[in-house]
């Protein structure tokens, strides 16, 4: 452990604590509620806050009617199947927009329940579950000297967004503009090259709900079924159409009957005085840990506060949405990071009482302890990446306050403790054995030492 | 002094088995009872002059009979309660007993029919990625321990195997007190149960490293006894992490609100059974696959038994 160590974890320590600290409630020296840069005309602000899931701090609840005598031409599917695929595309939308775990309800069978996480705008979360998001390519209208009228008529059968790959955001331009890049499936790649070559020099229009967004002109053949939408986005409003797209248009269309704050699904109180428990709960572990193991006990504790630090740092940036499965996630990564430090603490008295040097004994109770944490945290995050992986709704969240957590606890347990350990050897008055946990000298009778020492600790220990 | 960790195995095994057939009698019974979260149910929109606290309404809802219930409090005096599936009798007798006990409340349109909120292929899906990771973590403890060549597999189902028990030990009470008291699960006990499978697997890794490292000191030793003091030796470690998180469970379980009652008690549960498996099942394991392979290279006349440890 070398000294610019030490100052890369006072530095990640400070940073972290200024990432936890609400902004709200200080904005100097930086007048501004989260991470704010302009860089050459572009300016970015991502804001820090902790997100809270239903369960824990509740949300927005919307009721949406729907209503499949609107649909044009009506409508031969029953309205049981119109309500499931309406759940999936709302539930693919709000998964785009990067809230975490919503609740999506049918009730009866011609209405749907969404819950919302914290969402504060209102007039954001309705737009978004309402917007059909109906994509058409219209052709344009011609005169009889074969150039463009201004009139535009849809193809026969209609060339629409039902059959679009993943659409993204793009950047283009010397003014960097923001657009949606997309790309047709087959068989609409090829009308769409077709259409290239039928309107080569004229304007197609694109539609989304009846509305035009733009209407280029077509300037060369395509070879692909690729294209982009140009329409004045802002970074926002382009990834916000993009999100539309990806998720497929509504089946039918939907009205807002009803929208209002809710509490959280488990109960006001019930988090109030659960939030409380766990506080109590961290208390009892720390003084355990200082009463037990004396000053790495100390040490123990005071890395647990930067690991806690960091994580809710990492949690508010990322962001994650914490939810009483997230904080499960988080209480077992905590139980884990006292792991790794019990592990290290009990291997060093174990070397202190076979005789060996304080110094010896760290760096020996460290290379001893390293195995066994870096593998049972190995296995931990493996489970967590899969779930990850595999998983859908509370499962995702748990996992990926697991993974968050158990890298944390490991970068905690492997530096910060040791460099607080070996930064507390330093100060003689530091160095009595008893402050270490163990006897003032070391046992005289010690049996076999040399490959049997195992056994012989063992004796001591019991 | 040196306990007898795995002399005592079969007594051991025993008191697991004890523990489990119980709870996988009742699991194959259908005790396990899903709540309105996967089975969906009847939503009532009821509106109260004043609201009472929702852990209050809780109460009387199960007094009702209805211990189910989820209260969610809504702005404007509203309260939105999630059942199981009520007839309109049952939504009758529930309104007016409501009426009684808090006057001036009214339902709100009619009750309605919520679908479930999670899916079950929340479930099956993380089955199945616990199927998928328990391979993975076979073929990382197999790497981890790679000085023992073949032998190495045995460590990682041994690993597995007590993963399976403290996931049946948890499902098997949730089993009994689903037949029994109508405890339903929900998706928080889906996450309880994963948190206990990460929990186990971390154990029973760190008692199989001291094992491993001791062999290794003690090349030619019999495999029992290096088991029996690597165990004595972790001992420590895996009363203190195991009771590190007990406490905070524990505080959660006793001072936490009423919604997180079940969850607490499934980790609490689970770490515990976690920490025995680790203790007293995943090394006997070890053991007794060595025990059962000596005898039958001794009853295939191959060199003498049990005196190689398992490297």
């Amino acid at each position: 452990m070398n000294r610019s160590w030490a100052w890369i974890i006072a530095v990640i320590a400070i940073l972290a604590i200024w990432v936890d600290v609400p902004k709200h409630q200080i904005g100097f020296p930086f007048d501004c509620p989260g991470i704010c840069y302009r860089l050459g005309g572009q300016s970015t602000f991502i804001e820090i806050k902790t997100h809270l899931g239903l369960d824990l701090q509740g949300g927005t609840q919307l009721i949406l009617q729907l209503h499949p005598e609107k649909i044009p031409g009506g409508t031969t599917t029953s309205i049981d199947d119109l309500n499931t695929q309406t759940r999936v595309v709302i539930d693919r939308r709000i998964n785009g927009l990067g809230v975490s775990e919503p609740v999506i309800e049918s009730l009866g069978s011609d209405k749907v329940l969404v819950q919302l996480p914290g969402i504060s705008d209102l007039k954001q979360a309705q737009d978004l579950v309402t917007q059909q998001a109906f994509l058409e390519i219209k052709a344009p209208d011609v005169d009889a000297s074969g150039s463009a009228t201004g009139t535009y008529h849809s193809l026969t059968p209609p060339l629409t967004g039902a059959n679009l790959k993943p659409t993204f955001v793009e950047f283009q331009g010397s003014n960097n503009a923001p657009v949606v890049h997309f790309e047709f499936g087959a068989p609409d790649d090829a009308r769409w090259i077709q259409l290239s070559k039928d309107d080569l020099n004229k304007p197609v229009q694109i539609l989304l709900d009846g509305k035009e967004i733009s209407a280029p002109v077509i300037q060369q053949v395509f070879t692909s079924g690729t294209g982009v939408i140009q329409g004045n986005f802002t970074t926002q409003t382009a990834k916000n159409l993009s999100t539309l797209l990806n998720s497929g248009a509504l089946p039918v269309p939907l009205e807002v009957v009803q929208s209002s704050r809710v509490e959280p699904t488990l109960g006001q109180d019930s988090v109030k005085r659960s939030l409380v428990a766990g506080a109590i709960g961290l208390l009892l572990v720390a003084l355990f840990m200082i009463l037990y193991y004396r000053l790495p006990g100390v040490i123990a504790v005071m890395a647990l506060f930067f690991y806690t630090a960091l994580t809710y740092a990492v949690f508010r940036l990322i962001p994650v949405t914490l939810t009483l499965a997230g904080v499960a996630g988080f209480i077992l990564s905590i139980g884990m990071a006292v792991d790794a430090n019990v592990l290290t603490f009990e291997r060093i008295k174990e070397e202190l009482r076979n005789g060996k040097t304080l110094r010896v004994s760290l760096d020996e109770g460290r290379r001893r302890a390293f195995p066994s944490i870096l593998y049972s945290n190995l296995a931990t995050i493996l489970t967590a990446l899969i779930l990850f992986n595999f998983g859908t709704g509370t499962v995702k969240g748990f996992a990926l306050t697991l993974i968050v957590g158990v890298v944390v606890s490991f970068f905690t347990a492997v530096f910060v403790t040791q460099l607080l350990l070996h930064a507390a050897i330093e100060y003689s008055s530091l160095r009595r054995r008893r402050l270490w946990g163990v006897e003032e000298k070391p046992a005289e009778d010690r049996g076999p030492t040399d490959g049997r020492d195992g056994r012989a600790t063992a004796r001591v220990t019991a | 002094m040196l306990f007898r960790f795995v002399e005592r195995k079969f007594w051991y095994f025993a008191l697991s088995a004890l523990l489990i057939v119980p709870g996988v009698f009742f699991l194959s019974i259908g005790g396990l009872k899903p709540g309105i979260e996967f089975k969906g149910g009847t939503l009532l929109d009821l509106r109260f002059t004043v609201p009472p606290p929702a852990a209050e309404l809780h109460d009387t809802l199960t007094s009702l009979g209805h211990p189910e219930a989820v209260v969610q409090g809504a702005e404007g005096g509203r309260m939105e309660v999630r059942t199981l599936t009520l007839t309109s009798d049952q939504t009758v007798a529930v309104e007016s007993a409501l009426k009684a006990k808090y006057p001036g409340v009214y339902l709100d349109d009619n009750a309605s029919s919520v679908s479930p909120s999670f899916s079950a292929e929340l479930v099956t899906n993380a089955v199945r990625s616990i199927v998928f990771a328990s391979i993975l973590i076979v073929l990382l403890i197999a790497f981890a321990f790679k000085e023992f060549g073949w032998s190495a597999f045995r460590y990682g189902i041994a690993a597995i195997i007590a993963l399976l028990h403290d996931a049946l030990v948890v499902l098997g009470l949730f089993a009994i007190l689903g037949y029994f008291f109508n405890i339903e699960v929900d998706s928080l006990f889906v996450t309880a149960v994963l948190t206990i499978i990460g929990f186990s697997v971390h154990d029973t890794i760190v008692v199989f490293d001291r094992i491993r490292e001791n062999l290794h000191l003690n090349r030619g030793e019999a495999l029992n006894p290096v088991i029996n003091y690597s165990i004595m030796q972790t001992l420590a470690r895996s009363v203190i992490t195991s009771l590190t998180v007990v406490l905070t469970l524990l505080a959660l379980y006793l001072f936490g609100g009423y919604s997180m009652r079940t969850f607490a008690l499934a980790l609490v549960v689970g770490i515990i059974s976690g920490t025995y498996s680790s203790i007293f099942n995943a090394s006997q394991i070890i053991s007794l696959w060595q025990e059962i392979e000596d005898r039958l290279r001794h009853r295939g006349g191959r060199g003498p038994a049990g005196a190689r440890a398992a490297a």
